[in-house]
């Protein structure tokens, strides 16, 4: 007989972590902070073309298994990382692998927004021009506008991209954020709770363009707010003291969760 | 609806509530019409369609209360939003219901025929549910333009349909009174009667729910009733 | 002791019984901060008064005025304008004649007290105005001199007529021709010639800071080709590229302690190992400005390093995060965000060095250079040197001149420190 609490409460991961259009894929990763496990034995594919947003309470290790994928924990001496991370079947933690073409194909937006202290046209035209990308000044003219106009941008800034980019309001520089990762066509957006710093207009404005860039880009959001969550992405997982507790379609992650732990979260039971 | 939501894809799964609501709402219309029109006309095939397509009218209902389901886990919607969503699940029921009543319409309407039923003065059916009809097409008109005046007016208006029904509820107990042959088919008669005064309740129901919609709490006054049949004991 | 929970009420009364102590506490700090101001400055108002109160007579001195006869056939005998023929001629010789046309002394020992009158290089200047103007030979023309430096000291009224003669510098018989001079509107106080543009020299009226200021200027210059680079690459290498293990603590600690370490060390090592060990010449600016090199770098090393830990991380990860490398992080982002710290650190690490005289004298930047340095291998001395010498000379005059030409150096001083105020506000960069 099914009753309403028919939840799973197995140690292994409830849902569907793997995807038929996988472009990134993590298998069984671990990452320690000296000795503190903080991602435990972790396995999840990243879809193409589509958003797929990571949630959990504070400290359940989400930010630091996003960096991951673009080997941003490299910058952190006391940072270890195990198993495997795959994009188009390569291991990035391959000694072979250099990590500075890795960054231009997944891109990262951080928490609180910061272009560089230069203009508004050299923010974008930045990553393009290390790394090779443009023929002529003309080409990385038309970058540039293209990123811009892309993250929703480019009305509001074209008749000043000389000016300095941070002298925007912040949700505005999110979105030079943003333009500036579209720049070198990453195939990966990774974003770490990109709106925490903004206020609910700006906010609602990024969450319209995240659900656009989805058509073009697998972009993955770490958030702390299950209603953003909710709201932008296709897929959810839920994250629970490092370890990946369910993932699924965000509609049945918030409608019918399968694990007791996500339903404890999503009704807000626990923290 | 007016403003747009900054998130666009907001605004359509609303859409796609609102026009699956409508599609169900219009399907549930033409089904009461055509059933009302096949008691006049009395074409078998016509009545069959009728009872066959109310399978469309469960799909729709089953994809509303999903879309609104979602809308309510995944938005979180405000104010307005809020009570679009809720009394859109609830018109949904509604509207579902009505197409019920207008399948049993249809079945009784089959039986009148083999019991060669052809009419009886002082009961006009298609009258009653042509009065019933102009009310249902005004209040789904009411809900596309908001329009709680129009609301008040249709729920204000079903206290005719009441004083219909009880006029041909007693003169039909009278005429089964009169000749004992007659009661099957007045049986039928009574019950038909009886489901277009209902959707004409259901449609009164519908009204309210607009009102509540537009103004945020329920209209304050009591539904003026004429309904009689079931207090007084004809003689 | 009854421990119990303060009410809102209680608490607000003991917050204001308490608040005229507290006011009367800030009240108290605020008076010593502002009195410990006022004396500092007082005594910063009080030191340059006296330096400019006693320097500023140093940029004037006393001048008369001679007609001159232009003969050309008398000053310059072979009639080219070279060297040689304007050495054989007989420009002093008219200097005189016109001097004495106007005291007309009498006797030979009269007439050898009224040729010290005017400066020795009055034969200079008249063989320097000729080679410029040739026009003016054949003309008689009016031509400024400088006086004697013991004149020059009579006339400011440091050597007084009151004394008897036998312990005066200047006999009577020259303050008569003074007198004489001066009656005839011939002697005038003026703004100095040589101050600037004279180099060292025995004659303190003729003495100048031009060729220390170029020392000066070719040590600094010295010093910064070398610390500059060499600092501000160190820094780099230490925050952002060096492991952070026992040997680069090892490394800072050293700095650290370096940047104590007196100036004088500095230039005993530079005699031991530049000079004793490599075997360079003494006294030249090049070796000056490697000591001095060795002296700023950890001034530069400590701010540059500060500078470049006020980069926030944040910019760093938008960096890192775009696909950058590790150099390009460090060259396109952290030192242009770092730079306006790491030039202030420079400057005021160059307007120390511009005033230190311990180590260069060690080295033997102390010669009595007269001609100008035209590069840094060639001797050349450096103003707090040249300020330090001519302390020691016993002319009076030389004492204006010395506080005329610390003047000159505070100034520089004053100009390099207002010149990093001016960089850092201009650069800072908001993140």
């Amino acid at each position: 007989m099914n009753n309403i609490n028919n939840l799973k409460s197995l140690e292994l991961t409830v849902g569907d972590p793997f995807s038929k259009t996988a472009r990134l894929k993590a298998r069984n990763v671990n990452v320690f902070y000296g000795n503190n496990r903080a991602i435990d034995n972790v396995t999840i594919d990243i879809g193409s073309k589509e958003v797929i947003s990571f949630i959990g309470p504070s400290g359940c290790g989400k930010s630091t298994f996003l960096r991951c994928f673009n080997r941003m924990n490299d910058t952190i001496d006391s940072c270890v990382v195990q198993g495997e991370i795959s994009i188009d079947d390569e291991n990035i933690y391959d000694k072979k692998i250099d990590v500075v073409p890795l960054r231009a194909r997944i891109g990262m937006v951080f928490q609180k927004p910061n272009p560089f202290p230069k203009s508004i046209y050299d923010n974008v035209a930045y990553g393009p021009r290390i790394h090779g990308l443009s023929e002529s000044k003309q080409h990385l003219d038309y970058i540039v506008e293209e990123s811009l106009k892309r993250a929703g941008l480019w009305n509001e800034v074209n008749d000043r991209l000389q000016s300095a980019g941070t002298g925007l309001s912040g949700g505005q520089q999110q979105r030079l954020c943003i333009a500036r990762a579209i720049a070198v066509s990453p195939e990966v957006i990774l974003m770490d709770e990109p709106c925490s710093a903004l206020d609910p207009i700006a906010t609602a404005k990024i969450e319209d363009l995240i659900h656009e860039l989805g058509n073009d880009y697998s972009i993955v959001i770490v958030t702390h707010s299950m209603q953003q969550a909710a709201r932008v992405s296709k897929r959810t997982a839920y994250f629970h003291l490092g370890k990946l507790i369910e993932v699924g379609r965000t509609k049945d992650i918030f409608t019918r969760p399968q694990h007791n732990k996500t339903e404890a979260y999503i009704s807000g039971k626990i923290g | 609806m007016e403003q747009n939501h900054i998130s666009s894809s907001f605004d359509k799964d609303l859409n796609k509530l609102n026009n699956n609501l409508l599609k169900l709402g219009n399907t549930a219309l033409d089904q009461f019409e055509k059933c009302i029109n096949n008691f006049g006309t009395q074409n078998l095939d016509e009545i069959k369609t009728v009872i066959n397509s109310d399978k469309i009218l469960d799909d729709l209902d089953d994809k509303v209360q999903k879309a609104g389901f979602e809308i309510i886990a995944l938005r979180a919607p405000q104010a307005a939003d809020l009570r679009r969503v809720i009394v859109a699940l609830k018109i949904a029921t509604i509207f579902e219901r009505i197409g019920d009543y207008s399948r049993n319409i249809s079945n009784r309407t089959k039986l009148l025929i083999d019991l060669k039923y052809t009419d009886l003065p002082g009961v006009n059916i298609g009258k009653m549910g042509q009065k019933t009809q102009t009310m249902f097409e005004d209040v789904l008109d009411a809900y596309i333009n908001e329009n709680d005046d129009l609301a008040v007016k249709i729920r204000n208006s079903d206290v005719k349909i009441d004083k219909m029904h009880t006029e041909y509820y007693l003169e039909i107990i009278s005429h089964m009174q009169r000749k004992k042959n007659f009661a099957p088919t007045g049986a039928h008669l009574l019950f038909i009667a009886k489901n277009i005064e209902r959707v004409a309740d259901y449609v009164t129901d519908v009204a309210e729910q607009i009102y509540f919609l537009v103004n945020g709490h329920v209209l304050s006054d009591h539904r003026p009733k004429a309904d009689k049949t079931s207090l007084k004991i004809p003689n | 002791m009854n421990n119990k929970i303060i009410t809102p009420l209680e608490a607000s009364d003991k917050v204001k019984k308490s608040i005229a102590k507290r006011r009367a506490k800030d009240k108290r700090l605020k008076f010593y901060g502002r009195a410990a101001i006022s004396l500092a400055v007082c005594f910063l108002l009080i030191l340059f008064y006296s330096i400019f109160l006693k320097g500023y007579s140093g940029f004037f001195q006393y001048y008369v005025t001679l007609d001159i006869n232009f003969d050309r056939e008398r000053i310059d005998p072979k009639g080219d304008l070279s060297d040689n023929s304007l050495f054989d001629g007989e420009a002093s010789a008219i200097v005189n004649e016109s001097l004495f046309s106007i005291i007309q002394p009498q006797g030979r020992k009269a007439k050898k007290q009224a040729k010290k009158i005017v400066s020795s290089g009055k034969d200079v200047r008249i063989t320097k105005m000729v080679k410029n103007d040739p026009s003016l030979f054949g003309t008689i023309t009016k031509v400024k001199f400088a006086l004697d430096d013991d004149i020059d000291s009579f006339l400011r009224g440091y050597i007084k007529r009151e004394t008897p003669e036998s312990e005066r510098r200047i006999s009577n018989k020259v303050i008569e021709y003074i007198d004489k001079l001066n009656e005839e509107g011939r002697i005038s106080y003026e703004f100095s010639d040589y101050i600037l543009t004279g180099s060292a020299s025995g004659n303190p009226e003729m003495a100048g800071i031009k060729g220390a200021f170029i020392g000066s200027m070719l040590t600094l210059s010295v010093c910064l080709l070398i610390a500059f680079p060499l600092g501000v690459a160190t820094a780099i290498y230490l925050e952002e590229i060096a492991k952070k293990n026992k040997i680069t603590e090892f490394i800072e600690v050293n700095i650290n302690n370096l940047a104590a370490v007196p100036s004088v060390v500095f230039g005993i090592m530079g005699l031991a190992i530049f000079i004793s060990i490599f075997g360079m010449p003494r006294s030249i600016p090049l070796v000056g400005g490697m000591v001095l090199a060795l002296m700023t770098l950890p001034t530069i090393i400590i701010s540059s390093r500060a500078a470049i830990r006020a980069v926030p991380p944040s910019v760093r990860d938008a960096a890192y995060g775009i696909g950058a490398s590790k150099l390009q992080v460090i060259f396109h982002h952290v030192i242009p965000l770092a730079m306006p710290g790491m030039l202030t650190g420079t400057i005021i690490g160059m307007a120390q060095a511009l005033g230190e005289t311990a180590p260069l004298l060690m080295i033997g930047m102390v010669a009595f250079i007269v001609d100008v340095p035209n590069s840094v291998v060639d001797p050349g001395t450096v103003l707090p040197v040249q300020i330090f010498m001519w302390a020691d000379f016993a002319e009076r005059m030389f004492i204006q001149k010395t506080s005329a030409a610390i003047i000159v150096l505070l100034g520089f001083l004053i100009s390099m420190n207002a010149l990093a105020v001016y960089l850092r506000k201009k650069l800072e960069r908001r993140w």
